[in-house]
């Protein structure tokens, strides 16, 4: 099968890196061809340097080993699938909002102020987004919408996604800025392309909960200049499954496959390492986790997506197929890792990481000398050494020259993979330079990947003993394994006698309960435990309901500084500000000027006001809108009708109802949204904002939020009105607005007497196409 | 592996009763001028012929045979403990720890070669007494043949048995 393995942002990549490093190990099956990708700004990152590098290198040793095309079981046996102009792709070639939403053209701009202030669209020649989105999830999703980056990945993955057996999986963090905004987005891209529309494929997502933080206090100052603050991590993973919770309940999840992966404790770093443009964090533990995950999906993704044989479904119209993801959806969750590691994936993965360490040291100490030795002296045999003789003679090769290439490659290929890992902390500190503050920092992120993994997990190079650890072979037969089908990569044999003659002592014994693999426990571990009985009976990853998990982990306790309100920018969507403003009205802890503006903003739509005969409600047209901006509008919205956020349909344009005053950018005000059925716009002028809080107040004094709850509980009441429009969110639809209104009516007395009918429009017949919910909310 | 698993290495076996077969036709009785074979004839040129020769004869090939059943346990043992000492030597992982094996083969055979010399020297103890009337030659030779009749056993192993042939060879 051809596994497609998309890393999004900085932690996609790493966990890339780390995937790839596995994959050639031999962790994965022969019959899994790996694909890696990864999609970032960012593509100057030193990890995601590293990983393009090595993949060039483990491709160039294969080739050189005339197996290029051959997949096999083992040490440098899988294939993994690259080429130098693919690996890396960014999503968009814009380093700015104004130029990628088109900003120059006035409707455009108008559009763009009720999702954005004007700080964050910049200016043309701004470049705020250059090297990526820094916690700006909202806005990522908008440069995920860049027809070049869009096309450009959809194109690559058409060869693959259309040539039978295969998958994807993308890997990303839901508490960043590039991985929070394209993990959805990119499964979503790629369910609903018509060119793929045929194509049989699983999508899974793997999801990186926060697992590093800062050493010392959050000070928000010491991270000026950063939207993505450390200590709103947790925060933004909450808002992150609470968007995916909400999609699940809207039957609008693009991918069949979650695995949450998360620690309790995180790891922790020096506040430097967080500045911006300066992140290059040591790789750590949960990123071979999120490797493992990759593995079980390639092993399992036929079970998971239930997409082959007698249960593939009938193919169904686009947005049907996302439907039909979220309906088979599961989430595959596993219990963090204990000692002593003896069975499942831990195992398997410890047993390669030995291995590696171990056939590193026999290559470095042995094997190449061996062959220098041979290749100064100009012999083809090494009396003592019989292998050189043996392998020249099974490889058909001529000398010595390519073997000693071969084997110090291989040692270089295993050095990254140890270094990676944290295993061999000399040549991570030798390699740092001269510096002794670079070799401090060198220690410190090895010490921090080291730390990372569970005690007594990985081996240190500067302790192994191979004379000891492989005492069980014969290294007389370090090479015996040799045969053609290896090709001319012998080291393939050693690794096999290492992995052979490795006798791995049991990791130690645990001790106490058993946690999930998950940052969040303590909401789970009262009563309900995912509903799965035996997660934690062993190391293997198990499935559960998706929504039932998706909604656990929504629920769950993600803490939030005191003084770091929900931002826009933790929603990967364009319409975060209606998802902020859920929050907010709908929450603990509602903010007395914000109700106003809400109460305010509806008494803007329905009380008449002097001057206006209609209500100040405007139809501007996506036609001229740029295609990132558009498909920002239409495939970011967390709701599976788009009638319902006040797009309508006329003449096939997409035409979205704005509350505005006027046609001045300026006089933008805000747009229609289920939920609250008005959302104030993100960049709505402050003179608008404190007129609107004015008269939210003379509302409040009028007794409005009760005749406006009267009003919409009346015959077809709003709660039916919302279903009938296909409006399922789960609960009871509209309830928590009608429980808003009702909280203002009761918190603010009378001061006046209450608005009579005619003071209120009692249509909005300038618009006959506008949703009927929409409609609904004029009906008195 | 064709060169791994070599399918005539039985042939090389056949070495090691070269050495023997050599012993046999030297000290076969029944050869030679006398028909005490050629071995005593060669080691008592001074008594051919004279009442004491038979019985000479018969203690010669008795102890020669001695001299030679020692020099190849030790050639054996010897062979024995290159194959340990090498082992070990690479199991230390190390080409610094285990390269110039051609070195140590024939430092090997060196020592055999005087140990076997030794152990020849001390099988003609019992010899010693009574025919204290040889010359030095013939004591020497006594001793050189079973130091050569060690190392060749030695080298006969080596040879043989495929582990070692392939370590020499390399």
């Amino acid at each position: 099968m051809k596994l497609i393995c998309i890393g999004v942002g900085g932690t996609g990549a790493a966990c890339i890196q780390s995937t790839v490093h596995l994959a050639a190990l031999g962790l994965f099956p022969h019959s899994v061809e790996l694909i890696p990708i990864i999609v970032d700004a960012d593509k100057q990152h030193p990890r995601i340097q590293d990983t393009a590098r090595f993949m060039s290198k483990y491709s160039r040793i294969r080739a050189d080993g005339r197996a290029a095309t051959v997949a096999m079981d083992g040490f440098l046996g899988s294939m993994i699938s690259q080429t130098s102009d693919s690996t890396v792709l960014s999503p968009t070639n814009q380093s700015n909002l104004f130029n990628l939403l088109g900003l120059s053209d006035r409707d455009a701009n108008r559009l763009s102020r009720l999702f954005f202030s004007d700080r964050e669209t910049g200016t043309v020649k701004s470049r705020d987004f250059a090297n990526g989105y820094y916690g700006r999830v909202n806005a990522g999703v908008c440069f995920f919408n860049d027809p070049v980056g869009r096309d450009g990945l959809v194109d690559h993955l058409r060869k693959y996604l259309t040539g039978g057996d295969s998958a994807v999986i993308l890997i990303g963090s839901v508490f960043g800025g590039t991985g929070a905004a394209g993990l959805v987005h990119i499964a979503r891209i790629l369910r609903t392309d018509q060119d793929l529309e045929d194509a049989d494929f699983g999508v899974a997502v793997v999801a990186m909960e926060p697992y590093f933080k800062p050493a010392t206090p959050t000070d928000l100052a010491d991270f000026s200049g950063l939207i993505n603050l450390p200590a709103t991590f947790e925060s933004r993973t909450g808002a992150s499954y609470q968007f995916l919770s909400g999609l699940a309940d809207n039957g609008a999840l693009p991918f069949h496959t979650f695995y949450p992966l998360g620690v309790r404790t995180p790891a922790v770093f020096p506040p430097q390492w967080f500045e911006r443009d300066q992140q290059h964090n040591p790789p750590l533990f949960l990123e071979y986790v999120a490797a493992l995950a990759v593995r079980d999906f390639a092993l399992n993704h036929k079970e998971l997506t239930r997409l082959s044989g007698d249960q593939k479904p009938a193919l169904e119209p686009r947005p049907g197929r996302v439907t039909e993801a979220a309906r088979l959806s599961v989430a595959r969750v596993r219990r963090a890792a204990v000692p002593p590691y003896d069975s499942g994936p831990l195992l398997e993965l410890r047993r390669h990481l030995w291995t590696a360490a171990e056939t590193f040291l026999v290559l470095r100490d042995y094997v190449t000398p061996a062959l220098s030795h041979a290749q100064q002296s100009k012999i083809k045999r090494l009396p003592g050494h019989p292998w050189l003789a043996d392998i020249q003679h099974e490889a058909q090769i001529e000398g010595v020259t390519q073997l000693s290439g071969h084997f110090k490659d291989c040692q270089d290929l295993l050095s990254e993979i140890l270094l990676n890992a944290g295993i061999d902390r000399d040549s991570a500190i030798s390699q740092a330079g001269s510096n002794e503050d670079s070799k401090a920092k060198a220690d410190k992120r090895n010490r921090a990947t080291r730390e990372s993994f569970p005690p007594g997990f990985c081996p240190t190079l500067e302790t192994l003993t191979p004379q000891k650890d492989l005492s069980a072979g014969d290294p007389l037969q370090i090479f015996d394994s040799f045969v053609s089908d290896d090709r001319v990569l012998p080291v393939r044999a050693a690794f096999r006698w290492a992995n052979g003659s490795l006798t791995l002592e049991r990791g130690g014994e645990h001790k106490g309960g058993f946690d999930y693999q998950l940052t969040q426990q303590e909401d789970m571990q009262s009563g309900n435990e995912m509903g799965i009985a035996d997660c934690k009976q062993d190391d293997e990853f198990h499935s559960n309901a998706m929504p039932d998990v998706l909604a656990k982990l929504a629920g769950a306790r993600w803490k939030r500084p005191a003084d770091t309100p929900r931002s826009s920018s933790e929603y990967p969507t364009l319409w975060a500000p209606a998802l902020v403003l859920r929050d907010s009205l709908f929450g603990d802890e509602p903010e007395a000027d914000l109700d106003m503006v809400q109460l305010g903003l509806l008494g803007a739509i329905l009380v008449r006001r002097e001057g206006n005969v209609v209500p100040p409600v405007k139809l501007i047209a996506t036609q001229a809108l740029t295609s990132s901006f558009q498909d920002s509008i239409r495939k970011t919205l967390p709701l599976t009708l788009p009638a319902l956020a006040g797009i309508t349909q006329v003449n096939n344009l997409d035409q979205i109802l704005v509350i505005a005053t006027g046609d001045d950018p300026a006089n933008v005000m805000g747009f229609f949204y289920p939920d609250t059925a008005v959302v104030p716009a993100a960049g709505i002028a402050a003179q608008n904002r404190e007129d609107l809080i004015k008269l939210g107040r003379f509302l409040a004094g009028r007794s409005f939020p009760a005749s406006l709850k009267a009003s919409l509980s009346k015959n077809l009441d709003w709660t039916q009105t919302l279903r009938q429009s296909g409006f399922n969110a789960g609960g009871t639809p509209g309830q928590l607005f009608l429980d808003f209104l009702d909280r203002l009516a009761k918190q603010y007395s009378a001061v006046g007497p209450a608005l009579a009918d005619s003071q209120r429009y009692s249509s909005l017949h300038q618009f006959p196409n506008a949703p009927p919910w929409i409609q609904r909310l004029y009906q008195i | 592996m064709s060169a791994k698993a070599n399918a005539g290495s039985w042939f090389w076996w056949l070495l090691v009763l070269l050495p023997p077969a050599a012993a046999i036709y030297l000290l076969a009785p029944g050869l030679g001028e006398f028909e005490q074979g050629f071995w005593p004839e060669f080691l008592g040129v001074g008594i051919r012929g004279t009442t004491q020769y038979s019985v000479f004869a018969a203690a010669v090939r008795f102890w020669t045979g001695a001299a030679l059943i020692v020099a190849t346990v030790i050639a054996v043992v010897s062979v024995w403990r290159l194959i340990v000492t090498w082992r070990s030597r690479l199991r230390a992982l190390s080409y610094a720890k285990s390269s110039h094996y051609r070195r140590t083969f024939f430092f090997s055979t060196l020592l055999v070669l005087l140990f076997a010399a030794a152990c020849s020297a001390i099988v003609m103890l019992p010899l010693a007494t009574s025919y204290a009337l040889l010359p030095t030659a013939a004591w020497v030779w006594f001793v050189a043949f079973g130091a050569v009749f060690g190392a060749c056993q030695f080298i006969a192993f080596a040879a043989a048995y495929e582990g070692t042939r392939r370590l020499f060879r390399g």
